[in-house]
């Protein structure tokens, strides 16, 4: 009986400590950079400001991303037309477009360059919010569109990012 | 004695009246449907206006504001209005596009195509240049503040100065110098072939403010001034984001 109650009490004290040591691996996977992106990924508080909520939260936490040829229609109303088919952006391309995207230091917010924007490829952040984003390697400009709403962006500072990474995509149709 | 001094007077009077009836015909095409630049070229209309106050005042000359703005930039209005404006010889002409603006790789010469967005057009500098100058005015100058950069293929702050006080005889004398006793053709664009041109979301094109800046400043030099210290200081001021060019056929 005592020996029984001493097994019962040890058992206790295993589980407890297998749930301290699950805590704490786990506690230590967040802070591990890499072990969960969606935490690296949030947006600057300007391009908050910027782009509102909604166009945020849609590239922050998509379901796929796809990328696409896309061409200026001037004659349409959006203005543009896509002329690919669209295909999936490997993950680790999607975390660096996040990444690049969200990040405040990537954009001028205070100044913008007089040119015509011509998109060239696109990408769309397919989920609760759809969005889509445009590159304009030409204007070195990014186009954030989502609900008819529309934003563009001089990435100048983070211009190489999209030239040595995603400018190669275009070629893929 | 008396017959010379009339004659002295008389001369006087029409070289006076010659002068003061110069007119000043500011044609401004202001593209405030430009994509992202709309609010900024508003304001380089409002900043030109201002200017036009101070041309008028120091100058005597008539300040003709012919402004398209927005809708009202299409090109049946504005060729139409090119065709027929009428110019004495003593006239200034003032051409100012403000927008998008590119150049492809055929194009053969310096200047950029300037988009007028409402229609969806681009349209040469040359050759608006070209249509007012066969109209010989006295002076025209002619800006095209947008990019002019191939479509194919640290943080920076203009700084306002405030004005010095300065006698009102020196601005005016500057300014007279600059609009009235200056003659020809100045044609300049905000950036060369294959660069960018800026604007500030918030105040304007840095281009234009930095011209209009350099116009205000200088019309205050005791020593006097010139169109090309004017365009070589405005040059200054936004070289490390773009560099202007510009021609100034004048005498």
């Amino acid at each position: 009986m005592v020996k029984s109650t001493l097994i019962i009490w040890m058992e206790e004290v295993m589980r407890l400590e297998l749930f301290i040591w699950m805590a704490l691996l786990v506690g230590i996977m967040t802070l591990v950079p890499g072990c969960k992106r969606s935490q690296e990924e949030r947006a600057g508080f300007k391009l908050q400001e910027r782009l509102g909520t909604l166009i945020v939260e849609g590239i922050e936490n998509p379901d796929q991303v796809t990328y696409f040829q896309v061409k200026p229609d001037w004659n349409s109303d959006q203005k543009f037309e896509i002329v690919s088919e669209e295909k999936v952006l490997p993950e680790d391309m999607q975390w660096l477009l996040q990444e690049t995207l969200l990040d405040d230091q990537s954009y001028f917010f205070n100044k913008t360059k007089m040119c015509l924007f011509v998109p060239e490829l696109g990408f769309r952040f397919s989920g609760k919010n759809e969005i889509l984003v445009f590159l304009s390697f030409s204007c070195r400009q990014v186009k954030f569109i989502s609900n008819g709403r529309e934003r563009i962006l001089d990435n100048d500072s983070h211009y190489h990012v999209f030239e040595e990474h995603f400018q190669e995509l275009s070629t893929h149709f | 004695m008396r017959y010379i001094r009339s004659g002295f007077f008389c001369i006087w009077m029409l070289v006076a009246c010659t002068a003061e009836s110069a007119e000043l015909h500011a044609i401004l095409l202001i593209d405030s449907e430009a994509e992202n630049i709309e609010s900024a070229m508003v304001k380089n209309h409002h900043r030109w206006q201002k200017q036009f106050g101070m041309i008028t005042h120091h100058t005597g000359m008539t300040v003709h504001e012919h402004a398209f703005v927005g809708k009202e930039l299409l090109s049946k209005e504005v060729f139409t209005f090119l065709k027929t404006l009428e110019l004495d010889p003593d006239d200034v002409v003032l051409f100012y596009f403000c927008g998008h603006g590119y150049r492809t790789k055929q194009k053969d010469n310096q200047w950029p195509y300037m988009c007028w967005s409402h229609e969806n057009i681009a349209v040469d500098l040359m050759l608006i240049t070209t249509m007012l100058e066969q109209k010989e005015p006295r002076l025209l100058i002619a800006l095209a503040e947008c990019c002019n950069h191939f479509i194919e293929s640290q943080d920076w702050q203009l700084m306002t100065e405030s004005p010095v006080p300065q006698r009102r005889t020196i601005i005016k004398a500057n300014y007279r110098k600059l609009f009235l006793e200056t003659s020809g053709v100045i044609v300049a664009s905000s950036s060369h072939p294959g660069e960018f041109s800026w604007a500030w979301i918030d105040r304007g094109s840095c281009f234009t403010l930095a011209f209009l800046n350099c116009l205000e400043k200088e019309v205050r030099q005791a020593d006097g001034t010139e169109w090309a210290i004017i365009f070589e200081g405005a040059t200054r001021k936004v070289e490390d984001l773009q560099m202007p060019q510009y021609i100034l056929s004048i005498q």
